[in-house]
C-alpha cells in the first residue's frame, strides 16, 4: 500500500503549498537564516517603530527589510517542511514497529491515527502550549503540582512535542510573561466563580479527585472564546479575558499576509449577537417561515432524497396523534419516546450522512493534492482541478489516474461525475471551500502578481468618465451592501466593518480592470456573499485568502463562471436586454415543467420576467433565503458546463420549492410580496441537497424542450 | 351614497440611484425609516392600500420600486408598462438627480401608457441646508412641461417630502390617488371587488390620517 494512502494527512500537508507561499519561490535554500528572524511581532509594531527598525538595522533600506521578512518566511516554510518530513519518517517507522511487534495491521493503525483529529483552532493550540510551558516552569520552580490529566487536556504525540519545543524558542520570553498574566486572570476567574456561586475547587493546585470539575479546562474554555461565546459574569473580566486572547494571538507564527489584513474572525461571536456569517439578528419576521413544498406532495422528478423527509412526516403524524388521543399518560409517553427514538435515529442518519460526505471530500482532496502534484510547467498553471474541474475530464491527467479511470477511454467523465455528485449531495464543505473555489473558478490561472495594486492605484486617480461613473456608483452602494452584517457594517460604532475596505477595493479594482463592465448593482451583494463564504471557510481551517486573491476569485466568477450573452459579459450594460429576452424563455420552461404553477401565475397576471430578472442580476442572492444554500448554488455554478442553463435550472428549482406557497395565493400582490420577502431571509427552508437534485433534474429536462420563437 | 368601490393600481418609482426611492416606499408602506437600507437590485415590490372616503373608494397600490443605476434603464419599460402612475424621484441636495428625474419624465411622455399619472417628487426635504434644487427652478421647469404636454395629458404632480421624517410622503400618494381615473379601472377589476369589504376595514386601520 502506498504511504500516501495511509497517511493522507501528511501527504496533503507536505504537498500543498499555501497560496501565499508562491511569493517566495526562491526561498528554500536559505535555511541557515533561521536564527536571523526579525519578523516575530512586527505586524504589531507602530509605523514609527518599523521606521526605526528600517533605519537602524537596514540602513534606511526598506527593501532589505522586505527581503529579510521574505527570507524569514521561507525559512519557516523550510523548517515546516523538514518537520513534516521528520514526522512522516517517524510515523512510518512507528507503523512498521506496530506491525512488527504489536501485531497491528496497517489498516488498524491507520484507522486509529485518522481518529485523531488535528486541532485547527490556533487559540486552543496556543493555550495548550501555554499550559505546557506553565507546567514545566511549575515543576521546576516550585512544589505546586497539577494533576496529570489537568495539565494537558489531550495527550499529544511525541512529534508534536518536539515541534512545540522548537517553535517555542523564538518567543520564549513572551510566553512566560503571558503565562503570569494568564495566571492572574485565572485567579480572578476563581474569584468570580465563588462570587457567583459556581463550584470552586477548594484547593486548586492540590486537586487530586478526578471527578471534581477541574478549573483549568474551564479557564481554557474561556480562553477559547473565539469559537463559542461564553457568558461572562462581569464586564471587566470580559476585557481581561479578551486581552489574554490578544496575547495568545500575538504569539502565533508571523506571516507577511497578516500584516494589514483586516480579517478578524473573533468579531462574530464576542461583540455581537450575530450568526455564523456575521448577520446581526434583527429579524422579527423569522417566525413567519412559510411552508415549503415537501417532496412527497408533488410529482417528484427525482427519487433519491425522499427517505429522510418521509420519516420526518411520520414523526409529525405520531406527534399529532399523541396530541389528539386522550387515552392516558402511558400511551402518550410511549408514543413520545418512540418519536424521540425516531428523531434520534434521524439525527444519527443525518450525522452519518454528513460525516460520510465529509470523509469522501477529505479523500478526494487528499488524493487530488497528492497525485495532482504538478509534473510540468503547464500543469502548474492549470492547477490541480483546473477551471470548472476540466482537468478531471482530461485524458491522462493525474487526477484521472488517481480515480483509476485512465484506461477507460469510453467513459471520460466518470471522475468528474464523482466531484459533481459530491457537490450536489453536500456542497463543498467549508474547510475545502477556499481551496476549491480558487481552483474551480480558474482564479489560480488568472492571478497576476502586482496587477491588483496597479488596478487599485488606477481606479483612484482616474480621469476616465466611464470609470468615474462606476466608482461613484460603488461609493453610493458600499454602505448599502449587506448592512446587517458586521463584517461590512459595525452597528455598534455605526462605522464600516472590518471587511468594508476590501469590498470597496475589490469592486473598484474590478471597474478599473474591466471598464466596459464597470460596476453593476448586484455585484456588491455577490461579492459580499462570496466574502462571507470565504470567511466561513477560513474559520473552518480553510486556506487563507488575501484581498488580492479574493479579487482574482471575484474576477473569475464574474468573467468565467456567470453566463455570457452573445459573448457579452453577464454584467455588461448591453447584456441587460438579452437577460430580459432570456427571462421570456424561462417562462416557456416553467409552463412546460410546472404547468399548474404556470397557469396559476398566468391567471393572476404575474409578470414573471420582473421577478426572474432581479434574481438573475443578484446571482440568486435575492432568490434564496439562506446563505448556506446560496453557497451551494455557487459551488454548483463553478462546475456548470452551461451556466445559462444552470441559471434556468436554479430558477425553476426555486419555483418548484415555492410552488405550494405560490399556488396558495389568490392575489397577484401576495405572490410578489412573497417573493419580495425572500431577500430579507424570510423564505422557506430548503435542504440544499434537495434543491441541487431538483435543479439537476430540471437541467436535464430543459434540453428536451423545444422553444417557440419569441413573438 | 354609491356602493363602496375597490381599485387596484400599478405604480412605479423611477429616479437616480440613492435619491431615496425605497425609503419613500418603506415610509409609505411600513411607516419606517432605515439609515442602512440595502440598495435595490433589479426591483422590489410592495403594496399598500389607502381609502378615499369622499368617493367611498379604496385604492390598492402595487408598487414597483426600481433600481436606480443608469444601466438598469433598459429594463424600466418592463416596469412602467401597464403602470397607472409613476413617481419620478430626485434628491433636493443634488442637481444631477433633478436632471435625471426630468429625463424620466421625458421618457414617460414618449413611451408610457396613455393617461399615466406622473409625480415629480423631491426627497430629503429635511436637508434644507444642503439644498441644491430650488423650488423656483422646479416651478419654471413644470410650467414649460405643462405647456409641452398640453391639457389632455393631465397635470404633473409636484411635491417635496422627507422619507426620514415622514413629512409629505402620504400627501404624494393621496394626490396620486385623487388624480387616478377611478371609474375605468374600478369597472375593469370586477374580480377584486368581491374582496372589497375586508380590505377596506384593514385600510382604515392602517391609515387613519386621510
Amino acid at each position: 500500500m502506498p504511504r500516501s494512502d495511509l497517511f493522507p494527512e501528511l501527504a496533503v500537508k507536505s504537498q500543498s503549498k499555501p497560496i501565499h507561499a508562491l511569493r517566495s519561490k526562491d526561498g528554500y535554500s536559505s535555511s541557515q537564516e533561521i536564527n536571523g528572524l526579525v519578523s516575530d511581532n512586527l505586524h504589531n509594531s507602530s509605523d514609527a517603530q518599523i521606521a526605526k527598525l528600517v533605519n537602524l538595522k537596514f540602513n534606511s533600506n526598506a527593501f532589505a527589510l522586505i527581503r529579510q521578512l521574505s527570507q524569514d518566511l521561507s525559512a519557516k516554510e523550510t523548517e515546516l517542511i523538514l518537520l513534516r518530513e521528520e514526522k512522516s519518517r517517524r510515523e512510518n517507522e512507528l507503523l512498521r514497529l506496530c506491525n512488527e511487534f504489536g501485531n497491528l495491521s496497517y489498516v488498524e493503525v491507520d484507522r486509529r491515527l485518522n481518529a485523531l483529529k488535528p486541532e485547527k483552532n490556533v487559540h486552543k493550540v496556543v493555550s495548550a502550549m501555554v499550559l505546557d510551558a506553565m507546567a514545566i516552569s511549575d515543576s521546576q520552580g516550585s512544589n505546586e503540582r497539577l494533576p496529570k490529566d489537568v495539565q494537558r487536556p489531550k495527550p499529544q504525540s511525541r512529534n508534536k512535542r518536539t515541534a512545540l519545543r522548537r517553535t517555542q524558542q523564538p518567543f520564549h520570553k513572551e510566553e512566560k510573561s503571558a503565562s503570569t498574566q494568564n495566571r492572574k486572570s485565572l485567579a480572578e476567574a476563581t474569584d468570580i466563580r465563588s462570587s457567583v456561586g459556581l463550584p470552586v475547587s477548594p484547593n486548586l493546585h492540590d486537586t487530586q479527585n478526578p471527578k471534581e470539575e477541574p478549573i483549568w479546562p474551564r479557564w481554557l474554555h474561556w480562553l477559547n472564546q473565539s469559537e463559542e461565546s461564553v457568558d461572562l459574569p462581569n464586564k471587566s473580566t470580559d476585557i481581561q479575558n479578551k486581552s489574554s486572547i490578544e496575547n495568545s494571538r500575538n504569539k502565533s507564527v508571523v506571516e507577511l499576509e497578516s500584516m494589514g489584513d483586516s480579517f478578524s474572525p473573533i468579531l462574530t461571536s464576542t461583540i455581537f449577537d450575530a450568526d455564523k456569517f456575521g448577520f446581526v439578528n434583527d429579524k422579527p419576521l423569522q417566525n413567519l417561515k412559510c411552508k415549503t413544498s415537501s417532496l412527497q406532495d408533488m410529482p417528484s422528478p427525482v427519487e433519491s432524497p425522499v427517505s429522510i423527509s418521509k420519516s420526518a412526516t411520520e414523526i409529525n403524524l405520531t406527534l399529532a396523534n399523541v396530541e389528539n388521543s386522550e387515552s392516558g399518560k402511558a400511551l402518550t409517553t410511549l408514543a413520545l419516546s418512540q418519536s424521540l427514538d425516531k428523531l434520534k435515529l434521524l439525527n444519527e442518519q443525518y450525522l452519518a450522512t454528513s460525516e460520510m460526505h465529509l470523509k469522501q471530500w477529505d479523500i478526494l482532496m487528499r488524493q487530488a493534492q497528492t497525485s495532482g502534484s504538478p509534473k510540468s510547467d503547464q500543469d502548474v498553471s492549470l492547477g490541480t482541478f483546473g477551471l470548472k474541474a476540466q482537468n478531471l475530464k482530461k485524458q491522462g491527467s493525474s487526477l484521472r489516474k488517481m480515480f483509476g479511470h485512465e484506461d477507460e477511454l469510453s467513459d471520460d467523465s466518470k471522475s468528474f461525475k464523482f466531484l459533481q455528485r459530491l457537490i450536489y449531495e453536500s456542497g463543498i464543505p467549508p474547510k475545502h471551500r477556499n481551496y476549491l473555489w480558487f481552483e474551480l473558478s480558474g482564479a489560480k490561472n488568472r492571478a497576476i502578481a502586482g496587477e491588483y495594486q496597479r488596478l487599485l492605484a488606477n481606479s483612484q486617480g482616474t480621469s476616465d468618465p466611464t470609470l468615474i461613473e462606476s466608482i461613484d456608483q460603488i461609493k453610493l452602494d458600499l454602505h448599502r451592501t449587506l448592512p446587517s452584517n458586521i463584517y461590512f457594517n459595525n452597528q455598534k460604532t455605526n462605522g464600516p466593518g472590518p471587511q468594508f475596505a476590501a469590498l470597496k477595493n475589490i469592486l473598484m479594482a474590478f471597474a478599473a480592470y474591466e471598464p466596459n463592465i464597470g460596476y453593476c448593482q448586484g455585484m456588491n451583494k455577490l461579492l459580499g456573499n462570496v466574502m462571507l463564504g470565504v470567511n466561513e471557510s477560513h474559520s473552518h481551517g480553510g486556506s487563507k485568502v488575501s484581498e488580492e486573491n479574493l479579487f482574482w476569485l471575484y474576477v473569475s466568477i464574474v468573467e468565467d463562471i456567470l453566463p455570457c450573452y452573445s459573448e457579452l459579459n453577464f454584467f455588461h450594460p448591453k447584456a441587460m436586454m438579452l437577460l430580459r429576452e432570456d427571462s421570456l424563455i424561462l417562462r416557456q420552461y416553467l409552463n412546460k415543467l410546472m404547468p399548474q404553477l404556470g397557469k396559476h401565475l398566468e391567471s393572476l397576471g404575474v409578470e414573471l420576467e420582473l421577478v426572474v430578472i432581479s434574481w438573475w442580476i443578484g446571482v440568486f442572492t435575492e432568490a434564496v433565503s439562506s446563505i448556506d444554500l446560496w453557497l451551494k448554488l455557487l459551488d454548483g455554478l463553478l462546475i456548470a458546463d452551461n451556466p445559462r442553463i444552470k441559471f434556468h435550472a436554479y430558477t425553476l428549482a426555486a419555483f418548484y420549492f415555492y410552488q405550494r406557497a405560490l399556488c396558495g395565493f389568490k392575489e397577484r400582490d401576495s405572490i410578489y410580496g412573497f417573493i419580495n420577502l425572500l431577500k430579507t431571509g424570510n423564505g422557506p427552508n430548503i435542504k440544499s441537497n434537495e434543491f441541487m437534485s431538483i435543479a439537476a433534474s430540471f437541467e436535464k429536462q430543459i434540453h428536451t424542450i423545444e422553444l417557440k420563437s419569441p413573438s | 351614497m354609491s356602493e363602496p368601490r375597490f381599485a387596484s393600481f400599478k405604480l412605479v418609482l423611477l429616479g437616480e440611484s440613492a435619491v431615496g426611492k425605497s425609503s419613500i416606499v418603506h415610509r409609505f408602506v411600513k411607516n419606517t425609516f432605515d439609515d442602512m437600507r440595502e440598495s435595490t437590485i433589479g426591483a422590489a415590490f410592495l403594496t399598500q392600500t389607502i381609502s378615499l372616503p369622499e368617493v367611498n373608494t379604496t385604492i390598492k397600490f402595487e408598487i414597483w420600486d426600481t433600481a436606480g443605476q443608469e444601466r438598469y434603464k433598459s429594463l424600466a419599460p418592463m416596469y412602467y408598462r401597464n403602470a397607472n402612475a409613476a413617481l419620478c424621484v430626485y434628491d433636493i441636495t443634488s442637481k444631477a438627480s433633478f436632471a435625471k428625474a426630468q429625463d424620466w419624465i421625458k421618457e414617460l411622455n414618449r413611451q408610457a401608457p396613455e393617461g399615466i399619472v406622473v409625480a415629480l417628487v423631491g426627497n430629503k426635504a429635511d436637508l434644507v441646508d444642503e439644498r441644491q434644487v430650488d423650488e423656483a427652478d422646479v416651478e419654471s421647469y413644470l410650467q414649460d412641461l405643462r405647456a409641452q404636454r398640453g391639457e389632455s395629458a393631465g397635470d404633473v404632480i409636484h411635491l417635496e417630502c422627507s422619507a426620514k421624517s415622514g413629512d409629505g410622503v402620504l400627501d404624494i400618494f393621496n394626490s396620486i390617488a385623487q388624480a387616478l381615473p377611478l371609474e375605468e379601472p374600478a369597472a375593469k377589476s370586477q374580480q377584486s371587488k368581491r374582496v372589497d369589504l375586508n380590505r377596506r376595514q384593514q385600510t382604515t386601520l392602517q391609515l387613519g390620517c386621510c
